[in-house]
């Protein structure tokens, strides 16, 4: 059938510009990260550089103390991801599970708290911080990620998709509420944790605005805003800012493509947040 | 009382001892650290011209009076008398320091500040072992009173010092009261004492509720039940009555007052705010870009059917392609920022060498207020692209096939069977991704950031920035606040459309 023989033809064709799209820019980062500081001033610009300067990522990634970002980002992330996995976890798991006074009012509280745009509350979130003394420290910055709503409805959904039977045998074999949720409830959501996880870990790492107004302190910086005062700093080193956003860019996609298939089922859940 | 639930009731009394302490030591060192960031800067700015530096106070030294010049820290210089605790002001443009502001100490106060804390913790460490295993309750309520007794009292000691400080710097002529504010901020006395409220209530109501588990084995089902949900719900719950609910009421009480770093009384003014708002042409602007940003969505999405539509048949390697699709998603938006900035460049991108080798004349396209606003809805349609091609894609495989196929045999052509089929089918697809989408982009901060800073000539100023720059840059928090209210009132509006349309999906409890 010709007819479908044209068709897969412009399918494939389809998904070559498509990918090559998406994955261009990121090529040209990478490509531009190797040049020379003068080479990239040329027009037309060269595609690739003419001999790879490496040394470009040591000398970036020391100009501004980029190790302390590294730092600070981890921090951020690994808090983020431990408050919303495991709030997450346990307040998913109640509502699906338990039959309690209150649940239905506090749902909705829940459900309301998806509807708001955290983007709005910037001004009171950071005035409560300011209040409680912790405008440029730790606590102050990862603060307000610790618990995301939408991670509780996911871990709910898929504690509802799982069967009871297994919990409720091992409450007749004698096991305490807590045991049977973290011995036979948690193991089994483990793919749903492992969702929450990804995407707390991604907003994490890419968290700009919060931290640029909460952490004000140079040593509290984040990767995203020393890339972004790196890019203010070099301004016309473009080899420099390339191989600074490569390195900022590296742990996130690592974590990605190891996780895909956490991603995908996020995006089934109900996409970006 | 098993060994597990006395280790939680351990933890809990630690952890909250430790947070009971940190408190204490903020309001002891009575630095607050935004002190001698914004507030300094913003009293520095305040006072820069009229009101001379202040000076040391009579009968200490200053160490080494240069070392205020360049440490960012609080120093600490030791005189006959005790200690003096600077902080550095700094001038409007956050460069030089201008002066320095003080708290002497005397070593009494010093000394009662330490020794309140720890024969605090001796205190709860004397309760820990006695009270908890045995009568839990009027243990947790006396590790309460005890702990908001003795912080309250550092707070209150703190207070004194600072304002005593103040009027001791005060220049001649100047008045104490503006000093007091020039000088580190007071930890406020009641926020000290309503942290540590806080602290202790959610400490007895922890104790509390581990003991009543301990001996619940006798009790209804459903007592137990409710109360062991409401323990896994309750680490959420605090977090979002903190971080989300109280902000909105916060919120719409600062946009109807007036709010001033330095000013200790915030009269309410009504809508004034927002009467300032609708009177500013730049608000109108920033509001008009964001619509015009949104504009974006649609256009991806027709770009993303068109995709998923040719995409939509089995085709190898299909997988690697979702997966790279997500790539702009995922990656630090900041880099992404500034490899468009990069690719946009007037005389050296990629972009503008591509159209000079068709002989098209060279964009400036972010130095042009023209283009400016389209080179961010380019960049943004280029990291949603992806994601709409997967949603649609999946949306086109959950049509039966069969329905295409009745269609086909009725004598449809493409276009019909797209029209009459594919198209009502994917309504709801359609309006999920319109919806979300122009939320999302009323969310975009970073490329404005990065790409243009609002410019050029306020082109690409969105309300996330407006927001962004009048509350941190000329700190205007009331008039951000209004503007963030109608922020949130239009991306309530919109999310609420969106739930219409999905209606009972999120919501089946």
């Amino acid at each position: 059938m010709p007819d479908r023989r044209a068709r897969q033809a412009l399918g494939y064709a389809a998904a070559f510009v498509l990918a090559l799209l998406m994955v261009a820019p990121f090529l040209w980062m990478l490509s531009t990260a190797l040049m020379d500081e003068f080479e990239v001033y040329q027009a037309p610009p060269p595609l690739l550089p003419a001999a790879p300067r490496f040394a470009n990522f040591p000398e970036a990634l020391t100009a501004l103390p980029f190790t302390l970002y590294f730092r600070n980002s981890l921090i951020l992330a690994a808090a983020t991801v431990a408050g919303q996995v495991i709030t997450a976890a346990m307040a998913g798991y109640a509502f699906a599970r338990h039959r309690f006074a209150g649940r239905t009012p506090l749902f909705a509280v829940y459900l309301g708290t998806l509807m708001i745009p955290g983007i709005a509350l910037l001004v009171p979130r950071f005035l409560i911080v300011d209040a409680m003394g912790l405008v440029d420290t730790v606590a102050g910055l990862v603060s307000v990620e610790l618990v995301a709503a939408w991670g509780i409805f996911l871990m709910r959904q898929y504690f509802l998709s799982l069967p009871r039977d297994m919990e409720d045998a091992a409450r007749l074999d004698g096991a305490s509420e807590w045991q049977v949720f973290t011995r036979v409830a948690l193991p089994l959501a483990r793919p749903a944790l492992a969702t929450v996880a990804l995407f707390a870990f991604i907003d994490a790492w890419k968290a700009l605005l919060w931290p640029l107004i909460v952490a004000r302190s140079p040593n509290l910086r984040v990767v995203e805003a020393g890339v972004a005062s790196f890019h203010g700093m070099y301004y016309a080193n473009w080899p420099w800012q390339m191989a600074a956003a490569v390195a900022a860019l590296v742990p996130v996609l690592v974590v990605f493509l190891v996780a895909q298939k956490a991603f995908l089922r996020g995006l089934a859940f109900g996409g970006f947040k | 009382m098993t060994a597990a639930h006395r280790r939680v009731a351990v933890l809990l009394v630690a952890v909250w001892a430790a947070a009971s302490v940190g408190v204490a030591w903020r309001a002891l060192r009575g630095l607050d650290r935004s002190a001698r960031s914004h507030e300094a800067l913003a009293l520095a700015r305040t006072l820069r011209g009229t009101t001379p530096v202040p000076a040391w106070p009579a009968g200490l030294t200053s160490g080494d009076s240069m070392a205020v010049r360049t440490e960012e820290t609080p120093l600490v210089v030791r005189g006959r008398s005790g200690e003096l605790i600077t902080a550095p002001v700094k001038d409007a443009d956050d460069w030089d320091i201008v002066g320095a502001v003080g708290v002497a100490a005397r070593w009494r106060e010093r000394a009662a500040a330490v020794a309140l804390p720890l024969a605090a913790a001796f205190a709860l460490g004397a309760m820990l072992l006695v009270a908890v295993p045995t009568v839990a309750g009027s243990g947790a309520a006396a590790l309460a009173a005890g702990a908001a007794a003795i912080l309250g009292s550092a707070a209150l000691t703190t207070g004194v010092r600072l304002r005593a400080a103040a009027e001791a710097l005060a220049p001649a002529g100047g008045d104490a009261a503006s000093l007091d504010r020039l000088a580190l901020r007071e930890p406020s006395l009641a926020l000290a004492t309503l942290a540590l409220v806080l602290l202790a209530a959610c400490a007895a109501v922890a104790i509390g509720a581990v003991r009543w588990h301990a001996d619940t084995a006798g009790r209804p089902v459903r007592v137990r039940e409710t109360l062991g949900a409401w323990g896994f719900i309750a680490p959420s719950l605090v977090h979002l009555a903190v971080f989300t609910i109280a902000p909105v009421a916060f919120l719409l009480w600062i946009s109807v007052h007036d709010w001033d770093l330095l000013a200790s009384d915030r009269p309410f003014v009504g809508l004034a705010h927002f009467r300032e708002l609708g009177a500013d042409p730049l608000f109108w602007r920033a509001l008009r870009n964001g619509l015009v940003y949104a504009l974006y969505v649609p256009v991806t999405m027709v770009a993303a059917l068109a995709a998923a539509l040719l995409l939509d048949q089995p085709l190898r390697g299909i997988k690697v392609l979702r997966v790279v699709v997500f790539l702009p998603y995922v990656a630090s938006t900041v880099a992404v920022a500034l490899v468009w900035q990069w690719l946009l460049h007037r005389d050296f991108g990629l972009l503008n060498a591509a159209l000079a080798a068709m002989h098209l004349p060279r964009v400036d396209w972010l130095g042009n207020p023209a283009t400016a606003l389209p080179a961010l809805m380019l960049v943004s349609a280029w990291g949603q692209l992806g994601y709409m091609m997967v949603v649609y894609l999946a949306g086109l495989q959950a049509i039966p096939a069969s329905l295409l196929e009745a269609a086909r045999l009725d004598g449809a052509d493409a276009w019909q069977r797209f029209r009459l089929v594919l198209w009502p089918m994917l309504r709801p697809v359609s309006t999920y991704l319109l919806l979300t989408g122009i939320i999302w982009s009323f969310h975009g901060f970073t490329l404005v950031y990065v790409m243009t800073e609002g410019g050029p000539a306020h082109a690409t100023d969105v309300l996330v920035y407006r927001i962004y720059q009048t509350a941190w840059e000329f700190r205007r928090f009331d008039v951000a606040a209004a503007m963030s209210v109608v922020l949130c009132l239009l991306l309530l509006a919109l999310t609420a459309l969106q739930w219409r349309t999905v209606k009972g999906e999120p919501a089946d409890a």
